[in-house]
């Protein structure tokens, strides 16, 4: 969905590890409410630093949209029916046929989920596009300390990938030229999953075989610690990416809090009197005596 | 099998969810009419038990990775990668699944399962402490690269349902590796994976929904984790692909 785009902008000069560490707070950010206004937000700020910073070009931000958007709807039809309403002194039911209720405090709660997906979706838009793959693992075994030979067996992974559809071709024409025919239906691709599958796992085995091979050889993993020829080193702007996302979500959260807008449910609440479950009650019978009003 | 790697994943696994249980305890229970907000929750009570379950499994499993060969660790990293990508296709399967939850809520979550499936194979593969976890973790890393819909979440999904499996065959003492350990890995990585999505997504659900889920996920995981995982480790053995592995010493 999301590909990596080789361009220079001051995203793709950051250390990925920080970056990656940046975006898990904005994800986290998002995780702790149930309210819309955080997570869109979060979300429309994610999606203008790509594009300003992150020198996405306009016609791929768009293009990259509607995932951002389509993608979270079955959960929020899930989320509709099925919030537990028993939570709720006096849901505002909207309509009602056997087992599904369709509830004003369901439909907020699921809009709030919706847009959690997609602020998680927006991180990886961001973090994807404007992170070199080989310089993320290389980050990964220098600042995390992720063992490097972990770091390596997925970059050589990675280098894999177009091969791996080039081998799929191949078995493909293999069975075409002996006279396998391409079955139609859900069947047909059953069966041919079952006819790919091994053939195609067994190639990526035997290729990491001797991929294994060649690197003993060249004493790969010898020692414990090893030098790079890429370094990642930190520096101050990383530093400066990760604490302005903070203070965004702070930021985010504090303007929330004072509109009244910030359901939080993960928050020990012991800590914010007064806040939650009080403040999305006042929220819901905003939003159905408006409704009372339109309808 | 070096024992100490056993006892490391067996202990701190325990040790940490064992040590969740006993602070949610503490603080919902023991300090019950000071702190207000913190009721004893059954629901969350197993929740912090089974993230702490998973963390320790995960920590514990650490060390163990060092004493890998590099044959394993790249066949860890392509398997990982080989099923991240199909990990993404299979969020399709999960769309189409949707009007299954209409017939019953949960009744969904039995395709789930097929998401385990790296954690299993990877174990049934290898069979070294570490490689559940590992090829799980990778897998999602993978998912997530490739553009994945839940984002960075699958890596905490990764590793809770990777702890999971992982804890079930360090139980054993990674000696068995037969079809009702491959199940029952699967099945508890299905416990682990509703834990991640009830802190990020079904919190608001409510509980017979949620047990619903339960069941189906274990027996999915059961299935189309660990059964599945059996049927392509056998087929990959017999075609004579896993030579260099654990798997080809078995006889």
């Amino acid at each position: 969905m999301f590909t990596y785009l080789e361009t220079a902008s001051p995203l793709h000069r950051l250390n990925p590890s920080m970056k990656l560490l940046a975006m898990s707070v904005v994800a986290l950010g998002a995780t702790f409410t149930f309210d819309p206004f955080i997570p869109a937000m979060l979300a429309l700020a994610l999606w203008l630093t790509a594009w300003l910073l992150g020198r996405v070009p306009l016609r791929q931000m768009l293009r990259w949209s509607l995932p951002l958007v389509s993608l979270p709807i079955p959960l929020m039809i899930f989320t509709a029916l099925y919030t537990d309403l028993s939570r709720y002194p006096q849901p505002h039911i909207l309509w009602q046929w056997g087992p599904w209720t369709l509830a004003v405090e369901g439909l907020w709660t699921a809009l709030g989920l919706g847009l959690r997906v997609t602020t998680f979706l927006a991180t990886s838009l961001l973090f994807i596009a404007t992170t070199d793959p080989t310089d993320f693992a290389m980050s990964l075994a220098q600042n995390l300390k992720v063992p490097y030979r972990f770091a390596y067996g997925l970059l050589v992974a990675l280098r894999f990938l177009p091969l791996l559809r080039r081998e799929f071709d191949i078995i493909r024409m293999a069975h075409r030229i002996r006279g396998v025919e391409e079955e139609r239906g859900m069947r047909g691709w059953l069966r041919r999953t079952r006819r790919y599958a091994v053939p195609l796992l067994a190639s990526a085995i035997r290729k990491s075989e001797r991929t294994a091979l060649a690197m003993d050889a060249k004493a790969f993993g010898a020692y414990p610690d090893r030098t790079y020829y890429r370094e990642m080193p930190l520096r101050g702007r990383d530093v400066l990416f990760v604490v302005a996302w903070a203070g965004y979500t702070a930021l985010v959260y504090a303007l929330a809090l004072s509109l009244d807008l910030a359901r939080l449910e993960w928050v020990p609440q012991a800590f914010f009197p007064g806040l939650g479950k009080a403040a999305f009650l006042s929220t819901i019978q905003k939003i159905a005596s408006l409704m009372a009003v339109l309808g | 099998m070096p024992e100490r790697d056993v006892g490391r994943v067996v202990g701190y696994a325990l040790g940490t969810g064992l040590f969740a249980l006993l602070v949610y305890y503490v603080a919902a229970v023991v300090r019950g009419p000071e702190v207000e907000y913190i009721s004893w929750n059954p629901v969350h009570a197993a929740v912090l038990t089974v993230l702490g379950l998973a963390a320790g499994a995960a920590w514990g499993s650490r060390r163990a990775l060092e004493g890998w060969r590099t044959v394993e660790v790249v066949l860890v990293a392509n398997l990982a990668l080989v099923f991240g990508l199909l990990f993404l296709g299979w969020a399709v399967v999960w769309d189409l699944a949707k009007p299954l939850n209409a017939i019953l809520p949960g009744l969904r979550d039995a395709v789930y399962g097929f998401w385990f499936i790296a954690a299993v194979l990877g174990a049934y593969i290898v069979r070294k402490p570490g490689a559940a976890i590992a090829t799980e973790t990778l897998a999602a890393a993978a998912e997530f690269l490739a553009g994945g819909e839940w984002g960075l979440t699958l890596l905490l999904s990764g590793l809770v349902q990777g702890g999971m499996a992982e804890l079930v065959f360090a139980l054993t003492g990674y000696r068995r590796f037969d079809l009702p350990t491959l199940m029952a890995a699967g099945a508890a990585a299905g416990v682990g994976s509703l834990v991640v999505d009830y802190l990020f997504w079904y919190s608001d659900k409510a509980p017979w929904v949620l047990g619903l889920m339960l069941v189906f996920r274990i027996l999915s995981g059961a299935i189309l984790g660990g059964w599945l995982a059996k049927v392509i480790g056998d087929a990959l053995h017999r075609a004579g692909a896993l030579g260099a592995f654990a798997i080809a010493q078995e006889e």
